[in-house]
């Protein structure tokens, strides 16, 4: 009892001599002991870290969107006095090996960015009770913490109806992502009520390109069905449909209007852009207090939703 | 047991890298148990077995990594990459400030990482100290420190390749503008630079900022503004962010540069106040290669292998319009 009350300092209310205290203290020294945390956490079960899954791998402070959630997760995390873990080199194995990794025991709890590769670890995390928050994704049996997609969708599609748009080319992910599926969907039923008409494409790739048959739909400038707005799924994409339309000798917004999705600038792009602000800042921020409850044994809600905002910027 | 085999032969299915022989019935009597049972091998009770965690930790002394700073983004992106290439996990530690040196050396040399990699904050002594002493493999960045294996830019040359530079475009005497703290990277700028600079027969005044932001002083003030009877012809600075703040007071006193005076910085992190139109010459240090390098030879000293005392990176010269 008194070795274990010097070890792990004045946690025990368990008093000991000052001199016994100097005598376990001299041993521990001599000894070279150091508590093991791994075998303490056997015991404990508590680590003091909390894992960091980012299905894209790498974490790109050159790329905004990670760079700010990454920031507001370690910041949360710190005032916790919480370490965080990261994998790096996911994309080499996303099965048997990195579920392994990413479950293991090093970590309380983990917060998942998944990508559409991730649904094994997402159902390992799932039959393994793993405390844990996944972001951007809702996924039944699992807490999670999403933008408001739909109604942030809706305030947007209801801004664009209003300015009189009746034909609008929606861009799409290259990927099937739970959280685009919901954004076009919203989008698409308030342009459907309005008589409006949607045409969708989807990306070839992740770098949101203009493809070709996003080519063929906007070649058509002059007829009575032209597409007056191009709405995409995200900022990127948003970025990349403007950069194609000015080369193209198109103004945005008076010969097309552009809008996104997220409210992220991208470096080098000078355009305010009309965007639904999905406030990943505040997601970035409760993530980590979500966690710290689900591991205080506290009820939380399956799914957060954070409200988003409509930001009318000068592109629509 | 359920599979019907025994401890040995689940133990052969369980850690295939033993490379025991089981035979194809036994392993699937054993698998289809494991999924029944929802086994899952618990890495904690692994590693009292096998104290590895493959796991890399990461100390600043300056705090969480902010990534308004260049440093800090290269310091990160070097850290993932060699993690990724040595098939390690990465741990932040995130310490507050309020912690005692005791405790924060503590929790960096816990059970949790393998070996940490260290940037200490300016002019710390205390935790590399007790660092220095402990079993924890550890490896600091940027300032070299006894017992501890550090990767360091190469100050030395660098200073010298400055000085040699300002001397091929006629500059015979100019300041140095040393740091306020000891730190042992920039006295090695400095040396450097005072060496090749009277091999050249160059004349060098030195000055010390007076202010850790290296704020200009009162002397340096005169320095600039008597620039023409002083015949000072080029300001050598210890750091970037030391540099810009010379550009800064140019700008703001129509002082041109580099024809008046020539501006040269250390490190290649240029502050976003450098008034825009400057780009500064100075001494490139590649911080990401740099914290590559430190996991790498922390992964060495896990690995019980030899690390010198100090791994030597080495700073490529880029010429701006400051001199």
């Amino acid at each position: 009892m008194a070795v274990s009350t010097v070890v792990t300092g004045n946690k025990s209310t368990v008093g000991i001599s000052e001199a016994t205290r100097l005598r376990i203290q001299k041993a521990i020294d001599e000894l070279h002991y150091r508590p093991n945390i791994f075998a303490r956490s056997l015991r404990l079960q508590h680590t003091g870290t909390v894992g960091f899954y980012n299905g894209f791998g790498y974490i790109n402070t050159a790329d905004p969107f990670i760079r700010l959630l990454y920031d507001g997760i370690a910041l949360s995390l710190q005032a916790n006095d919480q370490d965080i873990l990261l994998y790096n080199g996911v994309y080499r194995d996303r099965h048997e090996s990195l579920i392994e990794r990413v479950l293991s025991q090093k970590i309380d709890a983990v917060i998942v960015l998944p990508t559409h590769e991730d649904r094994a670890l997402i159902e390992a995390i799932k039959t393994r009770h793993i405390p844990s928050v996944i972001l951007t994704e809702s996924i039944a049996g699992l807490k999670s913490i999403t933008a408001d997609d739909t109604g942030g969708s809706i305030e947007l599609a209801n801004y664009i109806v209003n300015r009189g748009h009746r034909h609008i080319l929606y861009r799409r992910s290259a990927f099937p992502l739970q959280f685009e599926a919901r954004r076009f969907e919203a989008f698409c039923s308030v342009i459907e009520q309005s008589g409006g008409k949607v045409t969708a494409c989807a990306a070839n790739d992740g770098m949101d390109n203009v493809t070709s048959r996003e080519e063929e739909v906007l070649s058509d400038r002059l007829g009575p069905d032209k597409v007056t707005a191009i709405v995409s799924w995200r900022d990127h994409s948003a970025v990349r449909a403007i950069d194609y339309c000015l080369a193209k000798n198109m103004r945005v917004p008076e010969d097309i209007a552009v809008a996104g999705f997220d409210g992220i600038r991208y470096p080098g792009s000078s355009h305010d852009l009309t965007t639904v602000v999905a406030h990943w800042n505040v997601i970035a921020d409760k993530a980590p207090e979500l966690i710290n409850k689900i591991l205080k044994g506290e009820e939380i809600p399956d799914n957060t939703i954070i409200p988003s905002s409509l930001h009318i910027g000068s592109t629509a | 047991m359920r599979a019907g085999v025994s401890p040995n032969v689940v133990s052969r299915v369980c850690n295939p890298e033993s490379g025991e022989y089981v035979s194809a019935a036994s392993r699937a009597k054993v698998l289809e148990a494991i999924n029944e049972l929802g086994y899952h091998p618990d890495s904690r009770a692994q590693y009292l077995r096998n104290p590895r965690t493959k796991t890399i930790g990461f100390y600043s002394g300056n705090g969480t990594l902010d990534f308004d700073f260049e440093f800090a983004r290269a310091i990160f992106e070097g850290l993932q990459t060699a993690c990724e290439e040595f098939d390690q996990d990465l741990l932040i530690f995130h310490l507050m400030d309020n912690h005692t040196v005791p405790y924060i050396a503590d929790k960096v040399t816990s059970s949790k990482v393998d070996g940490i990699v260290y940037h200490p904050r300016d002019g710390d002594t205390q935790l590399s100290d007790i660092l220095s002493k402990g079993h924890k493999p550890i490896v600091r960045i940027g300032e070299p420190f006894p017992n501890i294996p550090t990767v360091v830019a190469d100050d030395l040359n660098g200073g010298k390749r400055i000085a040699r530079h300002l001397y091929s475009r006629g500059h015979r005497r100019v300041v140095f503008r040393r740091q306020r703290h000891s730190i042992i990277s920039a006295q090695r700028r400095y040396e450097g630079f005072c060496e090749a600079a009277a091999r050249l027969g160059m004349t060098v005044v030195a000055t010390t900022a007076a202010h850790i932001d290296d704020e200009l002083t009162g002397e340096e003030l005169e320095l600039l503004k008597n620039f023409r009877s002083e015949g000072i012809t080029a300001f050598v600075c210890w750091r970037d962010w030391s540099a810009a703040k010379v550009l800064l007071y140019c700008e703001e006193n129509h002082i041109q540069v580099p024809s008046d005076i020539a501006v040269v910085g250390f490190d290649g992190l240029t502050p976003d106040f450098c008034p825009s139109t400057m780009r500064l010459t100075t001494l490139v240090i590649e911080w990401d290669r740099i914290a590559e390098m430190a996991v790498k030879k922390l992964f060495d000293l896990i690995e019980q292998r030899e690390v010198p005392d100090e791994t030597i990176h080495p700073c490529s010269l880029y010429i701006g319009n400051t001199t």
